[in-house]
């Protein structure tokens, strides 16, 4: 057996929000941890492309209809209310965790307006169902007003000319970007003395006497414990801890498409359809983007099944188009699928216990919203865990506050040129739609990025209208000085991602050496 | 730095940049300031080592260095400031002009603006192809950039979107390389670029073409492995069963490039739909008093010897508004009639000799060229890739109806 | 004997006419037609007999700051001989300083042209 790189208590596999909110919460205490992620960067899977607002009230009564689809036809209203699932109870207490979280963690957010508008009579119907079942909930589920037509365009003055009403809540929906999240919660725990190690796919589980050996692509870590936060693929990795699994993933993939942030006056906070079953149907303001996502969720047989197909694009742009009519094709600056995982033993709510056969190995399956419920589930983990055996002792020294890496863009000129005082590289725009400057790349791959993505989703360079066009080269160049690689290798993503084939010549040169 | 107020200030150093700045000082102004992003001036004409620029301009064949170096020659010996690796974060309407670079962010006001930042190129994710987002989709420039400037491949079997000329002298320079173009996809029924590119860079090298192609899916999920073809009907859409496998490992995008106009609208400079770049007078004058534009930005190009000319005609009139001299009223639009696309400038006085530029929405033979009703001249071929140039003379222009503000250009077949 | 006809088009302008070359075994033209101006038909011709280009691609640079050098040939070469060319020069190295009309190979392949460098190279 090959030596192990690592001794830990705990191996956290996944470097997704869970996994990140695990290794998080778990740095508070006396632990030698380490994540384990099998892409390029931490954030790699569902959560780059889950739609990931921190959501509450009216926003979480929608879904419940959303998600109605799974359940039985005819299923009362009430019963898609289940105040004692995990699932629930995570929900209603993670948003208000959040709202001093988001600060503590610097992590950039914005409370938008949320609208649901209804125009025909079957969505009035559709829109009072969730108006009814709001009320009936009450407290923050009822904390919403119903609005009528002049009222709807002085907030929200680019939808439908037809719309009849309307259900508003102010501050209902966080905007943040979810990639943001995962990585300020794996830096945090970073500075409390974690490590994470990326392109470490697990490609096995052993037991070695009362230790467990984690098997990866970087090499074998020996620990007591292993939480189980792969997500999509945690049915496998569950598997390579022995067999007794009586529950299975399905997956559900939804396109979603971004536009340039031209059009953000265009809508001011989310606005949607109110939900039927199955579909949802959303245009929101993502940072100074538009977001949409809407259509149905399609199942699908594998959890990286992000195939983009193109007329699920042009399908849910014409649906874009009745909430807001001036949205164009023109403006698509991105389209991406996200995948959605259910577990089949109760798609109401997460499995988030111990393996029947390895009672140190933890499953945290996590449905989605995966991000709201995140930090009260990493507590309760993190109690499983001790239940089982494993010692919590607090550090005295832990700091729950991280700085995010400077965004250039949203500082004033005189912050801007503090900055470049200290360091000249904070001058060097080097992404001109997104005003990312070299020094913040800089730091992002000081933070742990090492790929071409991971720059992109740490600091935006590239994310804007001309998708790395000016940019992408010298990211690539500055990604293989601060690395110390060659520039062949830096990677898009993943080890098996390569930008670039050859050095120039080096084809000529071989073809000469075959003819001879 | 010296302390007295810039007189004109050139918002990148491509060709038209460079010729705005050099006409700018011939025509008398003392400070001129030519902003750059890069590392080098010149623009994209460092990675275009093709040969073809200058013809016009120089009645020569020069490679893009070659052009680009003339120009930075006269910049260095003309007494233009430079600074380069210096990002324009903002422009506004009054011309206060924010620069940032390593010595700081710092703003600027100018007494005049010419606007030359060039185009960009469509990317991937704006042209919604079915597919995974593997590694290996380059639009052509980038591509460009990295084989031309900084010494790498992108991939070693090549498939290519697009015939325009980009796309053209890609397929030709990667060939050169030793790598394989397997095919130039085009969805219309005619090569987009210039005839000299596609016999020299297409037929040369035998380079399979698809024309009424499109790709409908990109294969691979971590790296490009293939691409699917199909044929397309006449609205465009692909036909099933004409779908065909071409294994590759790389595809380069020349689907189309979008006037740079970001500092432009925040200005509040009214842009032209179609052309995507500001709307100008015939003294590349735009709406906001004071801030001129030329190249690129303004529409594209296919020949830099007509962006060196726009540049330079910005330039002095730049200069001219900087030392006080008051614009004329244009008091004609020239509007994009029956089969064309667009029409620079847009607005014109009606009292000088003025050169027009226009691109056709469909190629014809045999057609009649008209300026409203006061001009008409016989072209034996239109094509929506060659840019059409037509100087109306002063005599012409007197035909001008009193009362006329408006002139409609057409492109009909002869009847 | 017989007629082998070849079509070539015209580049002189963007007409692009397609003219045809009629010559025989010996490739003697026989006749030249579809052509629209002089031009035309000399360009026909000349590229019938024997196609030429310039030659625009990069030499590899060390020592500098770049890591190519753009050059290109000072006179047309036959197409033929464009990918022997290349062979070539994929093996040639380049130190600064250089500028443009440098002259990098002198009558690459015996083919009566130079390879100059089109850039600047610095230290």
């Amino acid at each position: 057996m090959d030596q192990p790189i690592l001794e830990t208590d705990v191996v956290i596999i996944g470097g997704g929000v869970t996994g990140a909110a695990i290794v998080r919460e778990l740095s508070r205490y006396q632990l030698r941890m380490v994540l384990v992620e099998k892409g390029g960067e931490l954030s790699a899977g569902q959560t780059k492309v889950s739609l990931g607002n921190i959501y509450t009230g009216l926003n979480l009564v929608g879904s419940m209809i959303l998600k109605s689809v799974l359940l039985p036809p005819g299923t009362p209203l009430t019963e898609l209310y289940h105040r004692n699932t995990l699932h629930t109870k995570w929900c209603e207490e993670g948003f208000k965790e959040w709202e001093s979280v988001l600060t503590e963690l610097d992590i950039k957010h914005r409370y938008v307006p949320l609208t649901i508008i209804a125009q025909g009579d079957n969505q009035i119907k559709n829109l009072e169902k969730i108006r009814d079942l709001g009320r009936q909930l009450g407290g923050r589920y009822a904390d919403f007003e119903q609005i009528g037509r002049e009222e709807i365009f002085t907030r929200e003055s680019n939808v439908n000319p037809e719309v009849r009403t309307a259900l508003y809540a102010a501050r209902h929906v966080i905007d943040i970007f979810p990639p943001e999240v995962a990585i300020a919660l794996v830096e945090n725990a970073v500075e409390n003395g974690c490590r994470f190690l990326l392109n470490a796919e697990v490609v096995g589980i052993s037991q070695s006497g009362l230790h467990q050996i984690v098997h990866t692509r970087r090499g074998s870590i020996k620990t007591n414990f292993i939480v189980n936060a792969a997500c999509g693929w945690g049915d496998k990795i569950c598997d390579m801890a022995g067999g007794g699994r009586d529950w299975g993933l399905q997956y559900k993939k939804t396109v979603m498409i971004i536009l340039d942030t031209r059009c953000k006056g265009l809508v001011h906070g989310m606005v949607r359809w109110p939900n039927v079953p199955g579909r949802l149907d959303l245009v929101q303001r993502r940072e100074d983007n538009i977001l949409i996502e809407c259509g149905t969720y399609d199942p699908t047989d594998h959890p990286d099944d992000t195939y983009t197909i193109r007329e699920d694009v042009i399908k849910s742009m014409t649906v874009a188009k009745t909430l807001i009519p001036s949205l164009s094709e023109k403006d698509i600056i991105n389209t991406f699928t996200g995948v959605r995982v259910f577990n089949t033993r109760n798609v109401e709510d997460h499995i988030v216990e111990f393996h029947p056969a390895n009672k140190r190995f933890l499953n945290v399956i996590i449905r989605l919203p995966g991000i709201i419920g995140t930090l009260p589930m990493a507590r309760h983990v993190a109690g499983m865990l001790e239940e089982a055996g494993c010692k919590l002792i607090r550090k005295n020294d832990f700091c729950p506050h991280r700085t995010a890496i400077p965004r250039f863009r949203d500082l004033s000129d005189d912050m801007r040129n503090r900055m470049i005082r200290d360091d000249s590289r904070y001058g060097h725009v080097v992404c001109r739609c997104e005003t990312v400057t070299e020094g913040q790349i800089v730091e992002a791959i000081r933070r742990g990025a090492s790929t071409e993505e991971g720059i992109r989703m740490r600091t935006r360079a590239g994310m804007g209208r001309c998708k790395g066009g000016f940019c992408g080269p010298r990211v690539v160049k500055i990604l293989a000085r601060e690395l110390n690689i060659a520039v062949e290798e830096v990677k898009k993503r993943s080890l098996d991602s390569p930008l670039l084939l050859c050095k120039s010549k080096e084809l000529l040169l071989r073809s000469e050496k075959g003819i001879a | 730095m010296n302390s007295a107020p810039i007189d004109v200030l050139v918002i990148g150093s491509g060709p038209a940049g460079m010729a705005a700045a050099i006409q700018a000082r011939k025509s008398g102004s003392e400070r001129v300031l030519l902003v750059e992003r890069a590392e080098e001036l010149g623009g994209l004409l460092s990675q275009c080592i093709h040969n073809g620029f200058g013809l016009i301009y120089f009645s020569e064949d020069m490679t893009g260095p070659e052009y680009g170096q003339k120009f930075i020659e006269k910049v260095m010996d003309s007494k233009i400031e430079v600074l380069l690796e210096t990002m324009v974060l903002r422009l506004t309407a009054d011309r206060k002009v924010t620069l940032c670079n390593r010595n700081g962010v710092q703003t600027l006001a100018p007494k005049s603006v010419v606007l030359t930042m060039g185009c960009r190129e469509r990317a991937r994710e704006s042209i919604v192809i079915s597919g995974y987002r593997p590694a290996g989709i380059f639009t052509a420039g980038t591509a460009q950039r990295w084989v031309n400037i900084e010494g790498y491949l992108p991939g070693k079997e090549i498939v290519i979107l697009g015939s325009g000329d980009v796309g053209m002298i890609m397929a030709r320079r990667l060939t050169l390389e030793g790598a394989r173009v397997k095919a130039v996809v085009e969805i219309l029924p005619y090569i987009g670029g210039l005839i000299r590119n596609e016999v020299q860079c297409i037929y040369d090298f035998n380079i399979p073409v698809l024309l009424e192609h499109t790709i409908s899916n990109i294969h691979g999920i971590q790296r490009v492995n293939g691409v699917t073809v199909a044929r397309l009907d006449q609205d465009k859409n692909p036909i099933p069963g004409t779908e065909k496998f071409i294994e590759c490992d790389t595809l380069l995008l020349s689907v189309g490039l979008i006037p740079e106009n970001e500092l432009s609208f925040m200005a509040g400079v009214d842009l032209d739909p179609i052309t995507g770049g500001p709307i100008v007078n015939e003294r590349m004058e735009t709406n906001v008093s004071g801030i001129y534009a030329a190249g690129n930005c303004v529409h594209v190009n296919d020949l830099v010897d007509n962006v060196t000319l726009e540049g330079e005609k910005a330039g002095q009139n730049a200069a001219e508004y900087a030392s006080g001299k008051a614009s004329q009223e244009m008091r004609i639009k020239l509007e994009a009639g029956e089969n064309v696309r667009y029409v620079v400038p847009q607005m014109i006085t009606g009292k000088r000799e003025v050169t027009i530029r226009l691109r056709v929405k469909e190629p014809g033979r045999d057609v009649i060229l008209r300026v409203g009703d006061i001009m008409a001249k016989k072209l034996k071929v239109v094509k929506p890739s060659e840019m059409l140039n037509l100087i109306v003379s002063a005599k012409h222009l007197k035909e001008i109806k009193k009362r006329t503000d408006k002139l409609v250009m057409s492109c009909q077949k002869e009847s | 004997m017989t007629k082998h006809v070849s079509e070539i088009i015209c580049i002189v302008c963007p007409l692009a006419c397609r003219v045809s070359v009629a010559a025989d075994d010996e490739r003697h033209i026989l006749e030249v037609d579809g052509f629209q101006c002089k031009k035309g038909k000399e360009y026909a011709v000349a590229e019938y007999r024997s196609p030429m280009r310039v030659l625009t691609t990069t030499v590899i640079a060390t020592k500098s700051r770049h890591a190519l050098l753009p050059v290109r040939t000072n006179r047309v070469i036959p197409r033929g001989k464009l990918i022997n060319c290349m062979n070539y020069l994929a093996k040639i190295k380049v130190k600064p300083p250089l500028k443009a009309g440098d002259v990098i190979v002198r009558n690459i392949l015996n083919l009566g042209s130079d390879i100059i460098a089109v850039g600047t190279l610095l230290d």
